[in-house]
């Protein structure tokens, strides 16, 4: 592999970052406030590519010095002008110690192929259903639970997260008496029924959520389709469990994946 | 004798018959191609459409993305600190007894506003530029742990506790200067492999600068990426519940804390944000949880051990944990 293999997969890693910001497919890995950091990154990956790539075709045909000296070396490989063995080590041990540090792509680098390879050809959704249902039902504990009244006249517009925790932590307070409306994508429950749950990331992925609020009442029968996204119209209602959120529905009707599928702090 | 003649003789007649270079464009070519035809059905083949394989790789791709602006940024001060710094100069500015020099670094870190991908390589650049070892792995620690950013996350994330906020940065900075001073006490050369300096000779400034960037992020990124591939399948394959029912016992609940912050390998911006969400956890295993993460994690030891060596990783990591627990419970025993 020569000197242009390093600034090509440069290139390749910033083209990455930038399509992603450019096309909007980011928001279901990284929190959509990361956007113009990694669009400057991968701008500036892209622009050392390129540089390196004009540099590499303007030296390739040269190689690095030690490297040219040791193919000089080879070429002869008896008569008088032959390189000893010796020489020959020395001259490999000069050309490793030289251009192996920094034109190459270091072995390990090739791993970042990976996650362009998953990227381009298998964009891995949004975390969903499978990821909601393994901390269990339990919403997480918030630093402090909203305790301002719902804004807006009914039916009005809520957050999963938020109407989860007024539910589960202020044994829904703020809620009783509203008709509320959460969107979010139907999680099975394992004892029969469903959520309508939805994630909340901080930072990516990889620090992400759950939130799950029990959906019962009779337009909640007819159990609509794992990971699908519905909207539910309804009222507060205890949950059984200890800091559960459960949902009363008047109405539940599919809706398209939004644009963030994550929720904020 | 014979090198001259090897040297010598090419100069005229064999610069022509240089074996050609591997042909790099034609390959990719040809990889993407190939890759773009089949690389969907013959994944989806393999794997289907796995739930749990499609978790991991949402998880995985999130760490290497939520990163790579912070391991830019790592890598652009790397690169100047071996290009466009004259050498030595570094070494210079820090005061020459290492005893006095690990706290002058250890403050120091408290200005690059990144997370633990962009302190490795800057650390790396400073002990190939002649910073005495001890300074740079007290920046190395103290970097993500204490800069501005990550206190006021944590800010946020603890309203009603603030004073989690000079324990995290109190804690931070301690375990950065412990382990220095440790490391100038008990280290020995060997250990730590230090990156090779950038070669001088070769070519302009620029030149120097874009190689060392190339190098230090493919480097880096690549056991960034090794980091992640552990995270996401752990991610996966551990049970969110294991650590339910334990948030009580007092010391276990400190150590449980401390070997998550281990295995989910959160930024150190968004760790204050899932750990306050944990409840039945005491505030001193949680700040346990905001001191090992910055400065023990997965992918933070898959890039240790690629930096410096896997003979310095194996010793530093696992004294890292314990001097960052023991730390956090003392800290968390006079400040919480």
């Amino acid at each position: 592999m020569n000197r242009l293999a390093a600034p090509i997969l440069l290139f390749v890693l910033g083209a990455v970052a930038v399509q992603q910001v450019v096309f909007g497919g980011y928001v279901d890995y990284v929190r959509p406030g990361h956007g113009p950091l990694l669009a400057i990154a991968g701008g500036l990956l892209m622009a050392v590519g390129l540089w390196g790539v004009g540099a590499g075709l303007r030296t390739a045909p040269e190689g690095s010095a030690g490297a040219a000296r040791l193919a000089r070396a080879r070429v002869h490989t008896r008569g008088p002008l032959a390189a000893d063995r010796e020489t020959l080590d020395r001259l490999r041990a000069e050309e490793q110690a030289e251009g192996h540090d920094h034109a190459r792509v270091p072995g390990v680098g090739w791993l970042l192929v990976l996650p362009v390879f998953l990227v381009l050809l298998v964009p891995p959704p949004a975390l969903g259903a499978f990821a909601a249902s393994r901390a269990g039902a339990e919403v997480p504990r918030p630093a402090a639970v909203a305790t301002d009244a719902l804004a807006g006249p009914d039916p009005v517009p809520v957050e999963v997260h938020d109407y989860a925790e007024r539910a589960a932590w202020d044994g829904g307070r703020t809620l009783a008496g509203h008709t509320v409306v959460l969107t979010g994508f139907v999680t099975p429950r394992e004892a029969g029924g469903w959520y309508l749950s939805r994630m909340m990331i901080s930072c990516c992925a990889a620090d992400a959520r759950s939130y799950l609020v029990e959906v019962v009442g009779a337009p909640a029968q007819r159990e609509p389709a794992k990971n699908s996204w519905q909207e539910v119209t309804g009222t507060y209602t205890p949950g059984d469990g200890t800091h559960t959120a459960r949902v009363t529905a008047l109405e539940v009707r599919p809706v398209a994946a939004p644009q963030d599928p994550y929720e904020l702090p | 004798m014979t090198e001259t003649r090897a040297d010598g003789a090419a100069g005229h007649r064999d610069r022509v018959r240089q074996p050609p270079p591997v042909p790099v464009v034609p390959i990719v070519l040809l990889g993407v191609t190939v890759a773009a035809l089949v690389g969907r059905y013959a994944f989806e083949l393999v794997v289907g459409t796995n739930e749990a394989v499609q978790t991991w790789s949402t998880v995985f791709v999130a760490i290497v993305l939520q990163a790579v602006p912070f391991l830019v940024l790592g890598v652009v001060v790397s690169a100047a600190i071996s290009a466009l710094l004259p050498e030595g100069a570094l070494a210079r500015v820090l005061p020459r007894r290492s005893a006095a020099a690990v706290p002058v670094a250890g403050v120091a870190g408290g200005v690059l506003p990144g997370c633990e991908c962009a302190s490795v390589p800057v650390a790396g650049r400073m002990v190939a530029g002649g910073v005495p070892a001890p300074a740079a792995l007290a920046f190395l620690l103290s970097a993500p742990a204490i800069n501005p950013v990550v206190l006021v996350a944590t800010a946020v994330a603890f309203p009603q506790n603030p004073e989690m906020v000079v324990a995290r940065a109190v804690g931070g900075l301690a375990v950065a200067l412990v382990m220095g001073w440790l490391w100038s006490a008990l280290g020995r050369p060997g250990w730590l492999r230090p990156p090779r300096p950038a070669h001088r000779e070769g070519g302009t400034r620029a030149e120097r600068f874009r190689t060392t960037l190339q190098h230090d992020f493919l480097h880096a990124g690549g056991f960034l990426a090794v980091g992640a591939l552990a995270a996401a399948t752990l991610d996966v394959v551990v049970d969110p519940a294991w650590s339910t029912g334990i948030g009580g016992v007092p010391v276990v609940s400190v150590l449980v804390l401390a070997l998550l912050a281990v295995v989910l390998c959160v930024c150190s911006e968004a760790d204050a944000f899932v750990v306050a969400g944990l409840s039945g956890f005491s505030l001193t295993a949680k700040l346990a949880f905001l001191v090992v993460g910055p400065v023990v994690d997965l992918k933070l030891v898959a890039m240790q051990v690629g930096t410096f060596g896997r003979r310095f990783a194996q010793r530093f990591a696992p004294a890292t944990f314990v001097v960052a627990v023991v730390v956090s419970t003392v800290v968390g025993a006079v400040l919480l």
